[in-house]
């Protein structure tokens, strides 16, 4: 196995320096997700406020990153969320990944505070490393500080920063790469803006090609070219393909969860962004799945999205059924560097609250004159505004109504409502980092038959199934791959690709236990920063409230069952925390 | 309905569901260069063999000399409609360039109307001009009352053919496994049952061989499809978990539920929904899921 290595950065003192990985860390954390995790619990108190300067940050690739693997153009950064407070990385395509494993580094720990507003300059083609004034970038948006760093750096540099959102320490501000791609949620914007670091630009050398390698990569993009999902649906449509999918089924929330059919859908689907706004197709770098989008909604503005997430939350979550409109505020949203996933929700909630007349003289579900003041209110923490930079959860609280924050460890909802996937739901509730569909990505086997199908409505089983994917999935995001990758490749698929990298056979077995045991690292880190079984929870209306219409009607989330199932199954006690003998098998301690 | 069906309880192997199935590229719009693929697909997964349309036989014999993997072309198809001396010809012509299989369409008008002679003349021609290549007989259920596939099976059994196929997959549906189990139970355990179209993943072929009696053995079952790398690669998962159980509902077997308005002959439409009506699982037909 290669030696690999971090470069580590104080922002305080400028001090860039370069430290060599022990072999035994790559081994059983491989890259990305698992390494970063593995050195942010060792060096990071889990009860530290993370807008302070102990905490840090690890901008992390893989072994595979920028190779001829499948889908390896991707990066991730973790860090201890001011969102959610829990360990938290967030994972982003584009092109900086690639860019990034050119420094010949797996991660840059990025640590304490830059004394003004900086970024980080890491050139390895001129071998130039250093913290740099970025005074006359404050408040400038992500689109145009990219333009800016470009032309004063070098134009086929690589830049992640932040907009206002982020400089202003919102809980939803986002890091934004390649004018559209994101580290979008968990509020990582606000942790870089509370270390004065508005952007990292980056220049990597050339990444050497591994022939053999490239063997195995040659059958896998066969395997993703013959899968039904990757070979067509994405490519064609994108993400937005799932809105009359979910929307059939009667799980496309709408009206911050309260039905689960929208009717207008076909009017916001991605057959419809095709038809009307969808100018050209853009891919990650190395990817063959190419399932991103151009879209044009006049002759002024165009840019990349909206996925489906966004489509959800700028459409049937606020009411809205203005196609253009949702474009614009996802345009809006990246430029000012804001998670649109959560932005969206807690514009919902808020709906709601007025709805129920708690909340005064802000718009009703479908009232979108304002919307675009109100975000860019939100990214300044301008008016009312700066109380929904902080998160539906800390909002709805505010206002007294806590259940109407569709949330769960403070993340806001994505776009499936669990009561029509039982085990999406169960993944919500389990996941690490708060309610998130990629932890464990059970819309893929409940919904979309892939690769086994699964009884959506049914508990049966699913805790087992859950694991399999959060482990899983923990693996793909250390190598780093898209999580895309997983609709056609498996464990094996990925065990073979590593053992070619780290020149070590590894089985399926090994892999998954890489999985368990970063699961596991992170799940210790979220106890020790005060979380428990109590925090291992869905909203109480999808544990009490049916939907009363469409095709998930007359159903709620069965948790309880599932959740003992899956301590058990994980090897936890019932209280979900490691028991010894399990942390043992994975060379963990508590 | 009396199939019993264990969901994924099947013990097979990729290498073994590779031997079962005949990849197949049939769309109108493919070309020699697609048909060079689906063959080193072929050599890479080791599929039985390649199913194509017969212009193309020649450029996969080419391609596939010194493989075991065999050669079957469609005759007469999709539609089965043309004189029963042009599917002798193609059949023959196709041999003649190296095809080891023919999977030719039954004229399903002149069964539908009772013309019973005329298609087992029309099966006959076809074996005969086939030669010693094995022929299986493309009955396209989604056009037939369980009546007509019973009667199709046993002409083409009569007829000689080695095989009898539930669909083109360009009918109104595909294989369902209801009719997988009707055919098995006509022809008996002697003759082979191919099932073919819609066969996209791998829960869909473990219900065809499930349906099928679980035989695994290419002279006597095969399945048809373009998804068989997908097929493969989803077993791939299985060894992750013990517990990829889904609680089958009947209506998932039954051909019924596909049943579309447009896509087949009124009468047709209104005998599947009538027999759904008088089901006695119609409370599991709820198309939301």
């Amino acid at each position: 196995m290669s030696t690999e290595y971090i470069m580590r950065c104080n922002l305080s003192s400028g001090a860039i320096t370069r430290e060599e990985i022990p072999v035994d860390i790559t081994s059983e954390y491989v890259g990305g997700r698992g390494l970063a995790v593995k050195y942010f619990s060792d060096e990071v108190n889990p009860k530290i406020d993370p807008l302070s300067k102990e905490n840090k940050l690890i901008f992390v690739v893989g072994p595979l990153t920028g190779s001829s693997a499948p889908t390896s153009g991707r990066y991730s950064c973790i860090t201890k969320s001011p969102l959610t407070l829990t360990i938290f990385d967030s994972n982003s395509g584009g092109r900086f990944g690639p860019e990034l494993r050119g420094l010949g580094v797996l991660a840059v720990i990025i640590e304490e505070k830059a004394p003004t507003l900086s970024y980080l300059y890491l050139d390895a083609e001129n071998e130039t490393y250093e913290v740099r004034n970025a005074e006359e970038l404050k408040n400038i948006d992500t689109w145009e500080t990219i333009d800016i760093l470009n032309s004063k750096t070098k134009k086929d540099a690589r830049i992640a920063c932040i907009g206002p959102a982020g400089e202003s320490l919102g809980l939803l501000a986002c890091v934004i790469n390649d004018k559209g791609h994101a580290l979008g949620r968990g509020g990582l914007g606000a942790v870089m803006g509370s270390k004065n670091l508005k952007a990292i630009v980056v220049k990597g050398n050339k990444i050497a090609k591994n022939p053999k390698l490239k063997a195995i990569s040659d059958e896998l993009h066969l395997a993703l070219r013959k899968n039904p999902v990757t070979k067509s649906a994405l490519p064609v449509f994108g993400t937005p393909v799932l809105v009359n999918v979910i929307n059939e089924l009667g799980m496309f929330p709408t009206r911050n969860f309260q039905e689960g059919t929208f009717d207008d859908a076909p009017g916001i689907s991605g057959e419809k962004l095709k038809e009307l706004y969808v100018v050209g197709k853009h891919a990650c770098a190395g990817c063959r799945i190419a399932c991103g989008h151009i879209t044009r909604i006049n002759d002024k503005e165009q840019g990349k999205g909206p996925e489906f997430e966004t489509i959800w939350a700028f459409g049937s979550q606020i009411g809205n059924n203005n196609l253009a409109l949702i474009c614009k505020l996802n345009y809006l949203c990246n430029q000012l560097g804001l998670d649109t996933i959560s932005t969206g929700n807690t514009i919902g909630c808020a709906m709601e609250l007025a709805e129920q007349g708690i909340l005064d003289s802000f718009p009703k579900f479908g009232e979108t004159d304002n919307l675009e003041d109100l975000i860019r209110n939100i990214a300044h923490k301008k008016g009312i505004g700066n109380e929904l930079s902080e998160g539906s959860r800390r909002f709805a609280e505010k206002y007294g109504q806590p259940e109407l924050s569709i949330s769960v460890k403070s993340l806001e909802l994505p776009a499936y409502d669990p009561r029509g996937v039982q085990g999406q739901g169960l993944a919500y509730a389990t996941s690490n980092r708060g309610a998130c569909h990629l932890r464990s990505y059970m819309i893929s086997t409940e919904v979309l038959n892939n690769p086994i199908p699964m009884d959506r409505f049914s508990s049966t089983g699913k805790a087992k199934i859950v694991k399999v994917y959060e482990d899983l999935s923990a693996v793909v995001d250390s190598l780093i791959l898209c999580r895309f990758s997983s609709f056609a490749l498996s464990a094996i698929d990925y065990a073979r690709l590593l053992s070619v990298v780290h020149k070590k056979d590894y089985s399926e077995k090994d892999i998954m236990k890489i999985g368990e045991r970063t699961w596991n690292l992170e799940k210790i880190f979220n106890l020790k920063a005060g979380f428990s079984m109590k925090d291992d929870r869905l909203p109480k209306r999808f544990l009490e409230n049916p939907l009363i219409v469409g095709g998930s009607r007359n159903r709620v989330v069965e948790l309880d069952k599932m959740l003992a199932e899956y301590y058990d199954v994980r090897g936890w006690d019932s209280s979900g925390v490691p028991t010894k003998e399990k942390l043992h098998k994975l060379n963990l301690s508590y | 309905m009396d199939i019993e069906y264990k969901a994924f309880q099947l013990e097979i192997t990729p290498e073994e569901i590779a031997q079962l199935i005949d990849h197949t590229k049939l769309n109108a719009w493919e070309g020699p260069e697609a048909i060079k693929n689906l063959c080193r697909e072929a050599i890479q997964y080791n599929f039985y063999s390649v199913c194509l349309n017969s212009c193309y036989v020649s450029l996969a014999a080419e391609t596939l000399q010194n493989t075991d993997i065999k050669v079957c072309s469609v005759v007469g198809f999709p539609l089965g409609a043309m004189e029963s001396r042009s599917k002798a010809w193609e059949t023959q012509q196709a041999v003649e360039n190296g095809a080891h299989e023919i999977d030719m369409v039954i004229n399903v008008g002149m069964l539908k109307s009772q013309q019973e002679k005329y298609v087992k003349a029309d099966i006959e021609d076809v074996v005969s001009a086939a030669d010693s290549a094995l022929v299986k007989v493309i009955i396209e259920t989604c056009y037939l009352t369980d009546e007509e596939k019973i009667k199709a099976c046993e002409l083409s059994k009569e007829s000689g053919a080695d095989f009898v196929k539930t669909s083109t997959g360009f009918g109104a549906y595909g294989a369902f496994p209801y009719d997988i189990n009707i055919m098995r139970k006509i022809v008996g355990p002697n003759m082979g049952v191919k099932a073919a179209g819609g066969i996209k993943n791998f829960a869909d072929a473990a219900r065809a061989i499930l349906a099928n009696g679980n035989i695994i053995d290419p002279l006597k079952f095969r399945l048809g499809a373009s998804a068989g790398i997908n097929i493969i690669n989803n077993m791939k998962w299985l060894s992750l978990s013990d517990n990829w159980v889904i609680d089958e509902i009947p209506c998932r077997l039954c051909p019924v539920r596909a049943t579309t308005f447009g896509k087949m002959s009124e009468s047709q439409y209104s005998y599947h929904k009538s027999r759904c009506h008088m089901c006695q699982y119609k409370q599991y037909n709820l198309f939301y899921d």
